[in-house]
């Protein structure tokens, strides 16, 4: 946390990490049962984009990366490859937010639509999962409705939460 | 709503530098081998994963325990059954083998392990992890089955724990045979236009045909499999063939992801056929 930030911006920080931590809490407490619904949503893409919204460009970057292997490593996936994607996803989603306006609340639901497909898709192909490319990008779509539901529910919330 | 904006050029240079460093990282985990990287697996599951896998325990024990008492209840009362047989038919081998000055019968070593499956979100992992101290020093491939029948194999082990491929794996092939012997064939897992996941027999003599519903089991060429588990049941003629063979649609004994318990088998004689699982494996 930036020291010489001021009273308001440092408690949003502070609940827009709690935010982000919980969803990371529920993706890994409940991943079985997760990624058995097809309708579930994918709260460590979603948090790893909202954590993007605030972090520098190389700590989102770092932060992907390690959550990437963590998750590959939980699904037997190759963590390298899991690693790599989510490095590239959080990287870009990091430097997007300066090149579009981040404040709207409109560009917050399709950053967050638009990112978690595109992962989500690259996941499944490039992962060991059972699934043809069209329904790769199907099955992505409707987690991405999801997660977008879920994960702008929480940054509302917790933007709101310091008004 | 306040955002930390990317800063200064030194500070998107430092980004960067910091990116590619992870991404480094990243390649050099794609670059390791199988046995390296299920020394990464085995400790990050046995370190920062262990209390999310142990929570994941207890949710699957909880859920499935009613179920999975009466489930047990039914097999052992088949098991029983077909252990009398079992041992009649072993007495007869053994005299039939002794007239005609044979060598006893060599079975393999079978022995119990836990399974847990690949997760992946969306769509069915071809990848399982094996846990038990049997496969401890074992030579790779080892053929994993369920009562049921052939469910897939261990590629690589590492102590305790073991990686592996169901038999939807690309790379998964098996030498099997029909039950009757008539048919030859090698199986290699086959998806439909529909995305069902089935098998395909190839390599079936021009001239043999095999009936619909006809059981195909394990050949035990090769010596990885152990002849007579059973594989699939033929369910119709594939379309296409290719020169002089025929191939075969099956339907597989086992679908992957069901089992959390299953037998592994290698081709070792021991003195007691089955090990015993080993408590907390």
């Amino acid at each position: 946390m930036n020291p010489r930030a001021s009273h308001p911006q440092r408690e949003g920080a502070v609940l827009a990490t709690f935010g982000v931590a919980t969803l990371l809490l529920i993706h890994f407490l409940f991943r079985p049962s997760l990624t058995t619904f097809s309708a579930a949503p994918d709260l460590l893409v979603g948090g790893l984009l909202l954590a993007s919204l605030r972090l520098r460009a190389g700590h989102a970057a770092a932060l992907g990366f390690g959550l990437g292997v963590l998750d590959a490593t939980m699904a037997l996936e190759n963590p390298g490859t899991f690693g790599l994607i989510l490095l590239t996803v959080a990287f870009a989603a990091a430097r997007s937010r300066d090149l579009l306006f981040a404040d709207a609340r409109f560009f917050v639901a399709v950053y967050l639509f638009l990112g978690t497909w595109l992962t989500r898709t690259a996941l499944a192909v490039l992962g060991t999962a059972n699934l043809g490319i069209a329904e790769a990008i199907g099955s992505a779509l409707i987690t991405a409705v999801v997660t977008t539901v879920v994960c702008a529910t929480v940054e509302s919330l917790t933007s709101t939460a310091l008004r | 709503m306040h955002y930390t904006t990317v800063g200064r050029p030194g500070g998107q240079r430092r980004d960067l530098v910091v990116t590619l460093v992870f991404a480094g990282f990243a390649f050099v985990l794609l670059g390791l081998g199988p046995e390296s990287a299920l020394v990464v697996t085995r400790t990050l599951r046995s370190t920062v994963l262990r209390p999310f896998l142990m929570t994941h325990d207890v949710f699957r024990t909880r859920a499935g325990l009613v179920s999975r008492v009466e489930q047990l209840g039914h097999e052992r009362d088949s098991l029983a059954v077909e252990a009398q047989v079992v041992s009649s038919l072993h007495l007869e081998n053994r005299r039939l083998r002794s007239m005609l000055i044979l060598p006893p019968r060599e079975f393999g070593t079978y022995f119990i392990a836990e399974l847990l499956p690949g997760r992946p979100h969306g769509g069915e992992s071809s990848r399982f992890l094996l846990n038990t101290r049997a496969i401890a020093g074992l030579a790779t491939p080892l053929a994993i089955a369920t009562p049921k029948g052939l469910l897939g194999v261990v590629r690589t082990t590492n102590g305790a724990t073991g990686v592996g491929d169901y038999w939807t794996h690309p790379d998964f092939r098996v030498a099997v045979v029909t039950d009757d012997g008539a048919a030859t064939g090698i199986v290699r897992p086959f998806v439909t236009m529909d995305g069902e996941q089935l098998m395909l027999l190839e390599g079936v003599p021009f001239q043999t045909d095999i009936p619909t519903d006809t059981p195909v089991i394990t050949s035990g060429l090769g010596g990885i499999y152990p002849r007579g588990l059973a594989v699939g049941r033929v369910l119709a003629e594939y379309e296409e063939q290719l020169g002089w063979t025929h191939s075969y649609l099956l339907e597989p004994s086992v679908r992957p992801g069901q089992e959390s318990v299953v037998l592994g088998w290698f081709p070792r004689v021991a003195r007691d056929s089955v090990l015993a699982p080993e408590p907390g494996s």
